[in-house]
Parts: C-alpha cells; structure tokens; sequence
C-alpha cells in the first residue's frame, strides 16, 4: 500500500507530469533550483499538513460545509508557510512570495485533500500526500535544474516563454522514453 | 447547527495557530524588513550620518504616497533645492512591475535628469506617478524648511 502510493505519487499519477495541476508555481518558480527547493518545501509543508489535518479529523466535517473548511486548513498551513518563509529565509521568500502564497489555490493540493484525504485513513493519505509532494518536488528540481543550466546556452530558457517550451520538451521527452520504461519495469506501468 | 459548530471550532483552532506562529516570527520578520529597507537606500547617498548629510547640505525626507498596492515610503534627498537622488525603502506593488523602482531603471534618473525632464512610464503609470508626487511633496517640505537640518541660533 505504501509502496503504491510512493509509485502513484512519483511516477504513475505525478500531479506535474501526468495529471498537469499545480502548472503555474511550477512554471513560474523554476527558473532556479534555489526558488524550486523553496517551492518544493513550502507546497510539500501544506500538502502534507492539511492532508493530515483533514484525515483525522473527516468524520466531523460535515458535506455541506466540506470545501470552507478543506481551504480554511490551506489557507492556514499556507499563511504559517509564509511567515517562517518571511522569517528564516527572507532573501527566498522575496523571490517565491506570490507563488509561495497562492499555494491556497493550488488545485493539486485542494484536489489531493478532496479525493484522498477526506475519505481514507490518516495512515493512507499520509503515504498518499507524501507521495504526491515528493512528486511535485521532483518534477519543480529536475525543471530548476534544466532551466539554471540550459540558461548559459539559451538564455531565453529562464525566461516565462522558455518555461513552456522546457515543460513542453520535457513531457514530451517523458512520454516517449515513459513507455520503455514501464516494458522494463511492469510495476510502474499506469493503471 | 453541526456545520457551524465544526467550522468555528475549526476556525479557532487556525486563529490560534496563527498567532502562535505570529508571535513566534514576528520579531525576525519586522529586522529582516528593516534590514531590507536600510539596503534600498544604499547608493542614495555616502554615508547614513545625519550631521555628516548637513554638513554637505543635503536633507532626507520620508514622504508616504498611495501607489498601485497600498502606501510607498519614499526618501528623497535634495542637496541645494535639487532632487540628489529617489528611492522607495517600502511598498507592495505588483512583483514584476515593481522593476522601475531598482536603482538601475527609472527611479536612478532622478539622480542625473532635471526633474522636469522626468514623466510618469506607462504599465506602471499609478507606481510612478506617486512616486513623482513623492517628490513634489518631498520639495514642498524642503522650500518651506521643515528639513532636519535647521540651524539653531
């Protein structure tokens, strides 16, 4: 169970890479592996945090009111993010600020919460969250660290127009190379 | 009757968790703010030493004006009826738009052009334009002498 979580959430159902949320942190932010690590720990804290905030506490919640409090807890974990953010690591926090507090709105958080944390165990959407967050960092890095590279030899690649034509490449390249991969690897294979 | 209950528990519970991270970063927020503000002036003027800035004859105000995203703090230094240099310590205007405030970009004119010679930038018409209010205002307290450096008889 913990082992597919950790697949679904890194490979099989990556939010970045196969479901497509979460795209405009991830575009805007990963211009630099420094602001991608940034991002990565902040989304990660909020992800993490309300998906166990709200699985423990789901039986109390009641349908009608659902959705104030799932973005109640976010918004919550979010301001907390900011403020330690603004705190301990000021020089980051005034580059990813906007991005860092706009996490609120992050659909692959709110749909995470939705469609996991409200109706399993605390135990599984942990795994589940944790899975997804280690997902969406990877995907922020290994974007940062093309982008900080490729810049030297195309300059345009940190700019906002040269983060769609690297995600773009990327997928691509991804959906290519993924289908060998899952002939060599039957586990990782999407469902 | 269950809905509202669970959302103000909620609620306080999130309230408290707020204030307990407020008290708990506030202070290191407000000096990196204020460490922040003190490298915005950098490049205004030599040095920060109030008698050394009047002996030289040159006063710093700090004028308040509402720009794009709420209230600027500019500080303007004039030497001798004239605008020495401009720049804002404090503001929350538009990330990306906010570039006409480095001191590389507009803002630096103010330290080589005649100050008639300086119009608001369009895209980012509202930012500028409070910020030449700014100045207005900054000279309007330097002509009526209600600079720092007031000479005691």
């Amino acid at each position: 169970m913990y082992r597919d979580a950790l697949i679904d959430g890194l490979w099989r159902r990556n939010v970045a890479s196969v479901q497509l949320l979460g795209l405009c942190p991830l575009l805007a932010v990963s211009y630099n592996v420094r602001n991608a690590l940034g991002l990565s720990i902040a989304s990660s804290f909020v992800l993490i945090g309300s998906s166990l905030t709200i699985s423990s506490v789901r039986k109390f919640i009641p349908d009608n009111v659902r959705l104030p409090c799932f973005v109640l807890v976010i918004a919550t974990l979010t301001t907390v993010a900011t403020m330690y953010m603004q705190a301990f690591a000021y020089d980051l926090y005034v580059q990813v600020a906007l991005f860092v507090q706009i996490i609120v709105t992050n659909c692959m958080i709110l749909g995470h919460i939705e469609s996991i944390a409200s109706k399993k165990t605390v135990s599984e959407s942990l795994f589940s969250a944790i899975g997804t967050a280690l997902g969406f960092s990877a995907a922020l890095l290994v974007l940062g660290t093309i982008r900080q590279y490729l810049e030297l030899a195309i300059p345009l690649a940190a700019h906002p127009a040269g983060a769609f034509l690297v995600v773009g490449l990327a997928l691509a390249t991804l959906n290519t190379v993924s289908e060998q991969i899952t002939k060599k690897i039957p586990a990782l294979r999407k469902t | 009757m269950k809905s509202v209950l669970t959302f103000t528990l909620l609620c306080i519970a999130s309230a408290s968790l707020l204030a307990l991270a407020n008290v708990h970063t506030n202070s290191y927020i407000q000096q990196n703010i204020e460490k922040q503000e003190l490298a915005r002036l950098e490049g205004l003027v030599d040095e920060l030493d109030r008698e050394l800035l009047c002996e030289q004859g040159i006063e710093l105000f700090e004028v308040e004006r509402r720009g794009y995203g709420g209230e600027m703090y500019v500080v303007v230094a004039i030497q001798d009826g004239s605008v020495l240099g401009v720049r804002v310590v404090r503001h929350s205007e538009t990330p990306g738009f906010d570039e006409v405030l480095s001191p590389d970009d507009w803002i630096g004119r103010f330290a080589v052009e005649e100050l008639e010679g300086i119009d608001a930038v369009t895209r980012a018409t509202v930012t500028t334009s409070a910020v030449l209010l700014a100045v207005e205002d900054a000279m309007r307290l330097y002509e009526s002498g209600l600079g720092e450096c007031i000479e005691t008889p």
